[in-house]
């Protein structure tokens, strides 16, 4: 579930940045943590401008700021205090491992809720519908596309969409699916 | 928990990690292990131990996947432990899941139409697995043999029936995904999750079956047929 999850991990003390990915992994099943000694090296690394999460020490931070303001939501300042104000996350790494992996479990949870946000579940559309009940009748997206008079690619962002909104893949399931709320009559099989 | 070796006792590794006991069953071992180890298990019942030992790491972890070493084993083995994974299918998973299923819906309000849907849906899923294990049975294991033994690569069936796996493990995986998200009205909890656990053992197994036959099998067969043909000309 988190394979997807890249946490970039920028620390001029690498062991610190170690650490903290060591710690992500055994409490959070957060895996692909990338450790940077510098900001210029994570820079050089492919696919690092999108990550679910940024940890940065405070000098790093600074002096990338416009990088890391861009993507507050998401990023952690690692501080050697409690008392820091900050637009940013805050994990004191002098604390107890105990106190850290607390900062993270709420710092993780404000990320995947802003996340939900802007991907939030909403119920199916009316046109979605329109297409579950065409998929469930073994149509193919061709023939969605003719009857609904929609574009091929259409019905294809519609059928992605669906699943999405379902987390049901398959057309016999999405068929029970349809069955279990009424969409269609319970009775082809 | 850390990888198994044949020194460890199986008991230990058995109170630790019970959904292995399916798994060591098809092996012909049972439970009453006494304090031996693996190998000694292994010996006793002329079992190779080192694929004993692959298997039960592949099944503990999912991650875990000895690629080279699989392709040590020869395919008659491997081919007889995926037939054994087929049986308890057909003899112990699916039935349990079923009478799971008969039971939970016995006792949940009988005007939850949502119930029985999940069951019609299973009996779908059911009937496509049985087809897959009788095509196995019948004409997939059966053609594999005979090629090992005459070195004929004509006698080989090959089929797309190796691709159509993978919808298997997608329409499982919605029948979970319809009980977890999607269930509605009354039903009666306890009984769910009996029903969902006996599931995701069979999604588990089924899982690791297919590993197995597609990224070991299929390429060892794939291999062998090559060879023979070019003997052949």
């Amino acid at each position: 579930m988190n394979k997807e999850k890249k946490i970039a991990i920028i620390h001029s003390t690498p062991i610190i940045g170690y650490a903290i990915k060591q710690l992500l992994n055994e409490y959070f099943d957060l895996s692909q943590g990338f450790i940077f000694s510098s900001f210029e090296e994570m820079k050089d690394y492919p696919n690092m401008e999108n990550c679910y999460m940024y940890i940065a020490d405070p000098d790093i931070l600074i002096n990338n700021y416009e990088f890391f303001i861009l993507r507050k939501q998401k990023t952690v300042l690692t501080s050697n205090t409690d008392n820091t104000h900050s637009q940013f996350y805050i994990v004191n790494i002098r604390n107890h491992t105990d106190n850290i992996i607390e900062s993270f479990q709420n710092i993780i949870s404000a990320i995947d809720e802003s996340n939900s946000k802007e991907t939030g579940k909403e119920p199916l559309s009316i046109r979605e519908i329109d297409v579950l009940k065409l998929v469930t009748k073994g149509k193919i997206n061709k023939e969605i596309a003719d009857e609904l008079c929609i574009s091929l690619n259409t019905v294809l962002s519609h059928r992605k969409n669906i699943t999405s909104k379902l987390g049901i893949k398959t057309v016999s399931g999405l068929t029970f699916y349809a069955m279990m709320n009424g969409y269609i009559e319970d009775d082809i099989f | 928990m850390a990888l198994i070796n044949s020194e460890l006792i199986l008991s230990e590794v058995i109170i630790d990690e019970p959904s292995l006991i399916p798994v060591i069953n098809r092996f012909g071992i049972k439970l009453g292990l006494g304090d031996k180890k693996i190998r000694e298990i292994c010996e006793s019942k002329s079992l190779d131990t080192d694929f004993f030992v692959a298997i039960i790491n592949t099944f503990i972890h999912d991650n875990y996947f000895p690629e080279t070493k699989f392709r040590t084993f020869n395919i008659s083995q491997i081919i007889d432990y995926l037939t054994k994974t087929n049986n308890s299918y057909e003899r112990f998973l699916l039935p349990n899941i079923e009478s799971h299923l008969n039971f939970f819906i016995e006792r949940s309000d009988p005007s939850n139409a949502s119930l029985t849907v999940i069951r019609k849906f299973f009996s779908v899923f059911k009937k496509e697995l049985t087809e897959k294990i009788n095509n196995d049975k019948k004409e997939l294991f059966p053609s594999i043999k005979a090629m090992l033994e005459n070195c004929d690569c004509e006698e080989l069936y090959i089929d797309s029936v190796f691709e159509e796996n993978e919808s298997l493990e997608e329409k499982l995986r919605d029948i979970k995904n319809l009980i977890i998200i999607h269930l509605n009205g009354e039903y009666d909890q306890n009984l769910c999750y009996a029903v969902l656990v006996s599931i995701c053992n069979l999604e588990k197994d089924i899982n690791q079956h297919n590993r197995i036959r597609n990224k070991i099998l299929m390429p060892l067969v794939e291999a062998l047929k090559n060879n023979s043909c070019d003997i052949a000309l």
